[in-house]
């Protein structure tokens, strides 16, 4: 069996659930502190990708990243990169699909936080930068990793992105859900099966030990 | 030698009213400020602090001026450092005692010194939900103190504690402040618990 | 009378009940897009029957096909797919052969694409789209040519897969690839708004596309599905295609 497609899930998921993070904390931090019309509109712009169905997502990433005109141009000019029919065109695809999913339980897990501790903090001379990662961040702990194994197991399953930008390339785009979705068209369904068994195990495994791993504290995401 | 004299907007429910407070203390002084619920008492200590932003006012602490609006001066909290001791403690669930302390401080004898104040020697290395109501209480102050602040705000520090302990703890502390020359300012429901050691007294009302 | 009245009212419901069964479904491949619209309106102007077409890459149809789906007819863009269908019992009869496919090459840049071979190797050639070869027989026939002329191989990296010739025109028309192997009724296409830079694969580099066509056993509606067969064979039916750039065989 070809292992690729299972492989490059698991890369892009791995990647994206990284970036994410480096992304996401400072995100969630500051719109979680306060609610001017800018935080408002932001986090709302954030939320799209949960709402708007993905082929939406995957089309209007076709047109932005179209190396004939604009920013695709430009960067496949300059930099020889192109976004569409790549793995890091996947990955920007991913970070932007996935984002909600880290930054939503971040940002209310801060929210819940008494204003009092990061007051205290400041009074004893500490930075905001210090503040959040010492005194804020070890007390959202397990909101964060269900927020990085959401991302994770969001962006195992991305489809209707992928399809649209990702080209199907064997070793570089045909994800794991690419190459189900081919093996059904093609009536190749002993393949298919074997994909969605891995797929599933998986992220089985991977989300139940981390709500185990997390059990005192742990979230469900329908909270 | 504190000075302070501020106008402040406070929005209580869907009313809004005016929060005026001057007020002057020596340095070393203890000052309790009283008044009725939602006067705005703890607002006032922290636009002290630099928690808080007055429309208008000016604070000067020790020949240093914290806020002057008139003149665009105003010190973040973390210029001003001003000990502060919340009602809710806001102790950090995450650090042990020791921890807390050292989050303020480098000084390791002032830590093991405030900790033997605080009678806290066995739960040195505990959180603070291992504590009792009072310890946990007695920690909060202490973590305010622990870098020797020259002004100490404190809001309503002693409503956890029976009155035995308070009275011991408050006469332990006066000795670190006088030791120390801090200026002190406690907001408390009952002022009577220290007629004995204030300089001063502030009602403010609505 | 007083009776009329209810009388009116139930014919007129059967009527509409019954015109409204008047659609057969037409399972058609991608290539057809544009052309099975005109096609189905010109059989609903003779017949009185409209058709719902549904489109797909061929593979994903005879899948959808072989599981149930409720199609009357399906128009393949080959022979293989159409006669395993039959093989397998989900046909008529055998199927006929209505039209043979044409390939292009086709491309929105200013490029030279009457010596396209040479210039595939080209830098300026970036991305070329090709159906899946496994469920598009336009990809299939791209491939073989690419093949035959000694490319694949050295044109492998640049190659983007598209599910069936649909996405491949989406990734020409958007501009995104540089080039794509498709069917000519693209550019044949009088809806087609974008200015098409296109050239005639050889047609001596592939096997000929012969598109099938076959009545599903599965089909609630044989005899509109008969009739809609039989109007694919006749002349008003094969002057659509050739204006669509199919060559009748």
């Amino acid at each position: 069996m070809d292992w690729s497609p299972i492989w490059l899930s698991v890369k892009l998921a791995s990647i994206t659930t990284l970036l994410l993070l480096l992304i996401g904390l400072p995100l969630a931090y500051w719109l979680s502190k306060g609610r001017s019309v800018i935080r408002l509109v932001l986090e709302a712009l954030i939320t799209m990708p949960l709402v708007l169905p993905p082929s939406v997502l995957g089309f209007y990433l076709l047109l932005a990243f179209s190396p004939q005109h604009g920013v695709g141009k430009w960067l496949h000019d300059t930099f020889n990169i192109q976004l569409v029919f790549s793995f890091p065109g996947l990955i920007l695809a991913s970070v932007i699909y996935s984002l909600p999913f880290m930054v939503g339980p971040i940002k209310s897990a801060l929210q819940q936080l008494p204003a009092s501790w990061a007051q205290a903090s400041y009074t004893m001379g500490k930075s905001e930068q210090e503040t959040f990662l010492k005194v804020l961040l070890p007390n959202i702990r397990s909101s964060v990793f269900t927020a990085m194994v959401m991302t994770f197991a969001h962006t195992i399953g991305e489809f209707g992105v992928v399809l649209m930008i990702g080209g199907n390339i064997p070793g570089q785009t045909k994800v794991a859900s690419i190459a189900i979705y081919d093996a059904v068209e093609g009536m190749d369904y002993g393949t298919a099966n074997n994909y969605s068994l891995l797929l599933f195990a998986f992220t089985f495994v991977i989300v139940t030990t981390a709500f185990i791993f997390n059990r005192n504290k742990a979230k469900s995401p329908l909270e | 030698m504190i000075a302070i004299d501020i106008h402040k907007k406070l929005k209580v429910g869907a009313r809004e009213t005016d929060l005026n407070v001057k007020l002057q203390a020596d340095k070393g002084s203890l000052t309790v400020i009283h008044g009725p619920s939602g006067a705005g008492k703890s607002t006032f200590l922290k636009v002290i602090a630099g928690l808080m932003k007055p429309e208008q006012g000016t604070i000067i602490v020790n020949d240093q001026v914290w806020l002057d609006t008139s003149n665009n001066i105003n010190l973040s909290p973390q210029e001003r450092r001003a000990g502060f001791v919340f009602q809710n403690y806001a102790l950090f669930p995450h650090m042990t005692v020791r921890q807390q302390l050292a989050f303020a401080t480098n000084d390791t004898k002032w830590i093991d010194r405030s900790i033997a104040i605080g009678q806290l020697q066995d739960h040195a290395d505990h959180k603070p939900d291992y504590l009792s109501g009072g310890q946990q209480q007695r920690l909060a102050i202490l973590r305010a103190m622990a870098n020797k602040p020259s002004l100490l705000l404190m809001d309503e520090p002693f409503s956890a504690l029976d009155q035995t302990t308070k009275v011991g703890l408050i006469a332990d502390f006066k000795v670190l402040w006088n030791e120390l020359l801090t200026t002190v300012i406690i907001v408390s429901h009952y002022p009577q618990e220290l007629a004995g050691i204030a300089t001063q007294e502030l009602y403010i009302g609505a | 009378m007083k009776s009329i009245k209810p009388i009116l009212t139930i014919l007129l419901l059967a009527l509409s009940v019954s015109t409204h069964a008047q659609t057969i479904k037409v399972a058609a491949a991608a290539n057809l897009q544009s052309v099975i619209k005109v096609l189905g309106d010109d059989f609903k102007k003779r017949s009185g029957v409209g058709i719902e077409p549904i489109t797909g890459s061929s593979g994903k149809l005879v899948a959808q096909i072989s599981n149930g789906a409720p199609y009357d007819v399906f128009l393949s863009a080959d022979m293989e797919f159409p006669q395993k269908l039959a093989k397998d019992g989900f046909a008529e009869s055998q199927p006929v052969v209505y039209a043979l496919g044409s390939l292009i090459i086709c491309s929105t840049e200013n490029l030279n694409l009457k010596k396209w071979p040479q210039l595939l190797n080209n830098d300026q050639v970036n991305k070329i789209a090709i159906a899946n070869a496994a469920i598009a027989p336009y990809g299939r026939a791209a491939q073989e040519s690419l093949a035959k002329l000694d490319l694949l191989d050295k044109v492998k990296p640049k190659l983007v897969y598209g599910e069936s010739i649909s996405q491949v025109n989406t990734y020409i028309t958007t501009g995104v690839v540089s080039v794509g192997f498709t069917t000519q009724s693209l550019v044949n296409d009088p809806a087609n708004q974008t200015k098409l830079n296109w050239a005639l694969v050889d047609p001596k580099t592939y096997s000929p596309i012969e598109q099938g066509m076959v009545v599903l056993k599965n089909s609630a509606n044989k005899a509109d599905a008969q009739k809609f067969y039989a109007y694919m064979s006749s002349a008003s039916a094969k002057s659509i295609l050739k204006k669509y750039g199919y060559i009748i065989p």
